[in-house]
This record gives structure tokens, C-alpha cells and sequence, in this order.
């Protein structure tokens, strides 16, 4: 996947390509706990498969007794038994 | 926390309806709407949270998509308020209340009074009373530094005191003064004389010079150490004389008492009043306000109004019973007449401080009066000082 200019340029640079480039970063807390930052919105929504847009990329949480626990234009926070995430570009 | 925050800002349960739920959650993501707790009933329809504000925004989202947006709970302060918006008796008395727990505030309801030991509290009260720190009285008016001051200056007994106000409630601290224990005053010259006629067992002198010896009989009021010492070619010297005089003594003592008495037999003839006292004012609910009968004892019970928390309300109920009674004049009985005689007589013994060698009680009847009379020998201290002129 070719990669942006700004992404380019936040790795010339060596900052975070979350910040400059505005992309998404999730992070982890344990396996019942996702946090997406930077998302573009929910594309399917399922107790045991929840599908958000990254821009570019799409992200496809897999797992069990999903609960969007809450959600901002910016933010989004998953609670459930965490399975795996699959990428797709 | 967060459970704590929405309870008060106040939440609403939605339910949404639509083709593509997730178009709608995206949309109220972007717009700002606040919303949490998404559980999926179905493919076509999820469950949610959002905030008062958010309702009325999610509302018109979900019309502009075509969703069928249904309210499932409403829960919070805020709802819970609302239901008591048509309650007009139940708003006036919360003002009532309000304005009458404002008003009484400016009042004294209760005057309390801590640390004191000596002084009794109706003393300190009634010059506070003088001062107008008295129930009913208006907190606004009371000049704390004033009061303190003047406290102090017209009760001798007190160091320290301090007048604390909490709404109605008034406390009265203090710190009583403490006497300092008499001390001997070692120069000013003196006798020691005997108290009591008696024969002497032991005599130390400390300091002066001794008059008499131990086996020597002394009367009331002899000299036993002089205060007066000679010394040899200089003279006399006055000193402060010192001993302790043990000596045998003997009492003759005889308690009386009548050989009738009045005794009280209620009739049962009972008359009750009623009054109450508010904010120190009495109301009576009574108009003849003399004594029923001609001989009755008079019983005073007063219930102070106590609401919750342990705070005195400044209501007093005041009863007040008048209970008749004839008095006729009955015998004592000797047996009971001559245990108490002698128990006084005990407490005569244990008063004068002395060991009791030998006590004999024989009970008497005469002249119209049942008696004690008392023998007892004692051992005890018969020292006592005599200042010189």
C-alpha cells in the first residue's frame, strides 16, 4: 500500500504519524478492552465482530459480548472478550 | 464516577430502528451527541444512552434518516425533580419549611453549659439569661466579646469561657478557677492547744516547746506546745509551734427524736395542668391558676420536643399535677427510730476523725422523746493551732 505524503514526512522526521498524518492508533488493555484513536466511523456493528473505518484501512475487531462502551467524532471505546483484529487496505 | 455524574445531569435510554444503525451512530459521533453504552438488540435495531442535551439532537437525526427513534427510560436527577413540577402543596411546604428553618435560626432554641464544675449551670444561665442569652432570645443582637467580658467580671469563680452561636443553639465553655490549697504561714507565731479533753497517748513536737508529757490528762483549750521558747541568756523567741497530739477522749452524746410524726396519705384526688413553653415563652392551657387543694404536693414534668439528629426543639410541654393528700399523726416505731438515732450518731463519730476504741449505745424514752445515748472512747488527734497576739 502506497504510503501518504504526510505519513512519508512523519517518518523523515521521526514523529508520531498518528499526530502529523492523523492516523489511526489502537490500543489494547488486556482482551477486554479496545480504544481506536483517529477513526472515520463504524461500518457494521455486531456483539461479536464490530467493523471500523480507518480511512485507508479498515479494521475488523473479532471477538465476543461486544458493548460500544462509548464513542466521539475522534474516539471510540470497545469493551468485550477480544479475539483478534484483521486489517483489510 | 461516571455513574455518579449522568445520575445528576440525568440520561435517557433510546432505542433505534433503522436499515443501517451504524450510519445513525456515526452521525451523532460527528454532530457532538454524547452517547454510550451500545448493545445490539438485532441487526436492524441497537440500544443506547445519551444525555438530555443529546436527546433532543438525536431526535432530529433520526428523523432526517427516516429511523425510528423510540425512548425506552429516562433516568436521573433531573427527571426526578420534574415529577414533582405539578406538585404545588408539596413546593409550598418545602418554602415553609425553608423559611421557617431561616427564621428560627435567627432564635435561641437551646442554651447549653460545658466544663463547668462548682458554679451550677443555673447560676451561669441565669446571668446569661440577665444578658439576654436566653431561649427566644435573638442571636442577631448578642455581642460574644461583650457577654464574655462581662461574664468574667461578675463571676468570680470563672478563668476562662467563651460563647459559641450555631444557628439556634448557644454553648456556653468554661474553666472554673482553681484555689490554691491553704499554705501554713510558718512565721506568724502560735500554741498548739488540745481540742478535746482527753488523756494523751503520743506527743511529737515538730517545733516549739512542749508543755505537757504523753500519759497527762489536758483539758479543752490547754496548752500543749508553747509558741513562746526560752533560750538561755537571750531571752524568749516567738516561733510557729508544730505536733501531733494523739489522745484518748470520751464522748457523751444522745440524738433525740418525737415520738410521732406526720405521715402523708394521698386520697387519690388528683387535678392536672397543661401549658407549653415556646421559644421561653409560656402559654398556659389552664385559667385558675391557684392551688386546688389545700394540702397536695405539687409534681412538675417538663418534655422538651426532640427532632432527629439530638437537636432540642425550643417547644417545652409542661404537666403539671397536683395530688391531694391528709396528713394524721403516727407513732414511730422504736426499733426503726432507735437505727436511725444510732446511724446519726455513727456520723458524729466519723466526723471528728478519731479511731473508736470503745462505742455503747443505750436507747432511752423520755419526756415525750425516743433517744440515743452514746458512749464512746476514741483515740484521735487533738492538736489544733492557736495563733499568739
Amino acid at each position: 500500500m502506497k504510503k501518504t505524503i504526510l505519513e512519508r514526512a512523519a517518518g523523515k522526521l521521526n514523529l508520531p504519524a498518528d499526530v502529523l498524518a492523523g492516523l489511526p492508533k489502537i490500543e489494547i488493555t488486556g482482551c477486554r478492552e479496545i480504544f481506536i484513536e483517529n477513526h472515520s466511523g463504524i461500518l457494521r456493528y455486531d456483539t461479536n465482530e464490530i467493523v471500523v473505518s480507518g480511512g485507508t484501512v479498515k479494521f475488523t475487531i473479532r471477538g465476543d459480548d461486544f458493548i460500544l462502551r462509548a464513542m466521539t467524532p475522534r474516539d471510540l471505546r470497545i469493551s468485550g472478550l477480544l479475539f483478534g483484529i484483521d486489517l483489510q487496505y | 464516577m461516571m455513574k455518579m455524574v449522568n445520575r445528576i445531569r440525568g440520561s435517557v435510554e433510546l432505542e433505534i430502528t433503522a436499515v443501517y444503525p451504524e450510519r445513525f451512530l456515526n452521525k451523532c459521533a460527528q454532530s457532538g451527541v454524547e452517547f454510550w453504552k451500545v448493545t445490539r438488540v438485532d441487526e436492524t435495531q441497537y440500544r443506547f444512552f445519551v444525555t438530555r442535551s443529546g436527546l433532543r439532537k438525536a431526535l432530529r437525526f433520526a428523523d432526517a434518516q427516516n429511523c425510528e427513534l423510540r425512548v425506552i427510560s429516562q433516568k436521573g436527577l433531573p427527571f426526578f425533580t420534574a415529577r414533582f413540577k405539578k406538585r404545588y402543596a408539596l413546593i409550598a411546604g418545602l418554602v415553609l419549611v425553608l423559611a421557617f428553618a431561616l427564621v428560627m435560626g435567627q432564635f435561641i432554641w437551646e442554651i447549653e453549659v460545658v466544663g463547668n464544675e462548682s458554679v451550677p449551670d443555673e447560676v451561669l444561665l441565669q446571668k446569661l439569661s440577665e444578658l439576654g442569652i436566653k431561649e427566644g432570645g435573638y442571636t442577631g443582637k448578642i455581642n460574644e466579646s461583650v457577654i464574655k467580658n462581662i461574664m468574667l467580671l461578675e463571676t468570680e469563680e470563672l478563668l476562662w469561657c467563651a460563647l459559641n452561636i450555631q444557628g439556634g443553639r448557644v454553648t456556653f465553655h468554661v474553666r472554673e478557677r482553681t484555689v490554691p490549697e491553704s499554705v501554713v504561714p510558718i512565721d506568724a507565731p502560735c500554741d498548739v492547744v488540745a481540742g478535746e479533753t482527753g488523756v494523751l497517748v503520743r506527743m511529737d513536737t515538730l517545733r516549739g516547746a512542749p508543755m505537757v508529757q504523753s500519759g497527762q490528762t489536758v483539758t479543752k483549750g490547754q496548752v500543749l506546745v508553747s509558741g513562746v521558747m526560752e533560750i538561755k541568756d537571750h531571752g524568749t523567741r516567738r516561733v510557729h509551734a508544730m505536733a501531733y497530739a494523739q489522745a484518748r477522749t470520751w464522748h457523751d452524746v444522745t440524738a433525740v427524736m418525737p415520738h410521732t410524726y406526720q405521715q402523708k396519705t394521698y386520697t387519690g384526688n388528683e387535678k392536672t395542668r397543661r401549658a407549653v413553653i415556646v421559644l421561653g415563652k409560656r402559654i398556659n392551657f389552664y385559667s385558675d391558676s391557684s392551688m386546688p387543694f389545700d394540702n397536695c404536693d405539687k409534681i412538675v414534668s417538663v418534655k422538651t420536643l426532640r427532632v432527629p439528629l439530638g437537636v432540642n426543639f425550643p417547644v417545652k410541654f409542661v404537666t403539671e399535677t397536683f395530688a391531694e393528700y391528709v396528713t394524721a399523726e403516727v407513732a414511730v416505731d422504736e426499733g426503726v427510730a432507735s437505727e436511725v438515732l444510732e446511724e446519726r450518731l455513727v456520723s458524729y463519730l466519723d466526723q471528728t476523725g478519731g479511731e473508736a476504741a470503745d462505742v455503747k449505745f443505750a436507747f432511752e424514752n423520755r419526756r415525750g422523746m425516743l433517744g440515743v445515748r452514746m458512749t464512746a472512747e476514741l483515740v484521735q488527734d487533738i492538736a489544733v493551732t492557736s495563733y499568739l497576739p
